[in-house]
């Protein structure tokens, strides 16, 4: 991402795989590109961009013959302006920027100015957190609408064609996920325009306060979780699924860390104190065991536990069910 | 005839193939971002960008 102007090329930095349809004049028409916590490719597929690249070709000729809106002089902001990015460029100028690197320095810096919400943590919320399940090949067709969702308070229904989400035009899930994104925090109103058997619905989806908020499952593959506290101060890796059966679980990560580094090797040092072992296999924690691996298991950590309270963590160790009692660190 | 995409590949080089019959056959991918975004001005093109 070095040199590329963050005002610009606008979409969610946490992808490993992001595309935009644009105007050479800067204007995006469209984005591609999504992902979930199970994989970081989940939400991709060949078809859902070739429909994306062939709907929004009338679109730019449409945009090529009418007046230009426009545009304000927007000065560029690369990722070597944030204060942060250019303290790390200052001890040792990287050869690549990832793009989740921009999100990292962005909330580092909101953190040193004390300006960082723990809600800032949710991100180009997905169509099904507002009750949409979209076709993955064709993601402006509703295949299913959530009960009591937003969606279906809007009276959104399966077999609709989304047409617009606020001002964007919807091609893609990552279309809706910029819509989302860009509406408030609530609470709020969101245009949504669908089409039904070829007639035209205009409905509104009503966003209540705190609606971005989701769960640590969703929130398990992005970057951000592991900047934000109370941290247990260990980890490791999820152990196979043959271990498991073995084992007798259905979720488990060997410890292979505990934190000895950085501001917060003291958490590590109280992991440490509390019993928790390198190899020790983590099976739950205050009795809830259905995480979906060892990134679910931070990320709820991170979300559910308060500073200064008491924690169990089940743990075997040579196959014999062991309990840490650890106090949480603030 | 279909109307083509100039395209940039932001970052290292994406093998990424659009092999099947809805092609767009015309996509030139390049590896540079400016360089691309004048070609889709003088060419009145849609630009499309990768990040990966």
């Amino acid at each position: 991402m070095l040199g590329v102007d963050l005002n610009t090329y606008r979409f969610d930095y946490d992808l490993t795989f992001a595309a935009l349809v644009m105007n050479a004049d800067g204007t995006t028409y469209h984005r591609f590109g999504g992902r979930d916590e199970t994989s970081a490719s989940s939400r991709l597929t060949v078809a859902g961009l070739v429909r994306v690249l062939e709907a929004a070709l009338p679109e730019h000729e449409a945009y090529e013959k009418g007046p230009k809106p426009k545009r304000e002089g927007v000065a560029p902001r690369t990722v070597e302006q944030i204060p942060t990015m250019a303290r790390r460029i200052a001890n040792k100028k990287p050869d690549c920027v990832h793009c989740h690197t921009v999100n990292d320095v962005e909330r580092e810096l909101a953190q040193e100015e004390k300006r960082w919400k723990r809600d800032d943590l949710w991100v180009f919320p997905l169509p099904e957190h507002v009750g949409l399940k979209l076709d993955s090949d064709d993601v402006a067709r509703v295949v299913s609408v959530t009960p009591g969702s937003q969606a279906a308070k809007a009276g959104a229904m399966a077999g609709d064609v989304l047409v617009t989400l606020g001002e964007q035009r919807i091609l893609s899930e990552a279309d809706v996920q910029w819509a989302l994104e860009r509406a408030d925090a609530g609470p709020t109103k969101l245009p949504l325009v669908y089409e039904r058997r070829s007639a035209r619905v205009e409905a509104e989806l009503e966003l209540a306060a705190g609606w971005k908020r989701a769960t640590a499952l969703a929130l398990s593959w992005r970057p951000a979780m592991w900047g934000i506290r109370p941290s247990p101060g260990f980890g490791g890796r999820d152990v196979s699924a043959d271990e498991k059966e073995k084992l007798g679980v259905a979720f488990g990560f060997r410890v292979n860390y505990l934190v000895d580094w950085g501001e917060h090797a003291e958490d590590g040092k109280n992991a440490a104190a509390a019993g928790i072992r390198k190899g020790d296999v983590v099976v739950g924690c205050d009795s809830k065991r259905d995480f979906a691996g060892h990134a679910h298991f931070q990320a709820w950590f991170r979300l559910e536990k308060k500073a200064g309270e008491d924690t169990a963590i089940e743990v075997l160790r040579e196959g014999n069910p062991v309990t840490v009692k650890m106090k949480v660190l603030p | 005839m279909r109307t083509a995409y100039v395209a940039a590949l932001a970052g290292s080089v994406l093998a990424l193939s659009l092999s099947s019959a809805q092609d767009a056959p015309e996509i030139a991918w390049l590896t540079d971002l400016a360089s691309a975004r004048e070609q889709a001005r003088g060419a009145k093109k849609p630009l499309l960008v990768v990040f990966r």
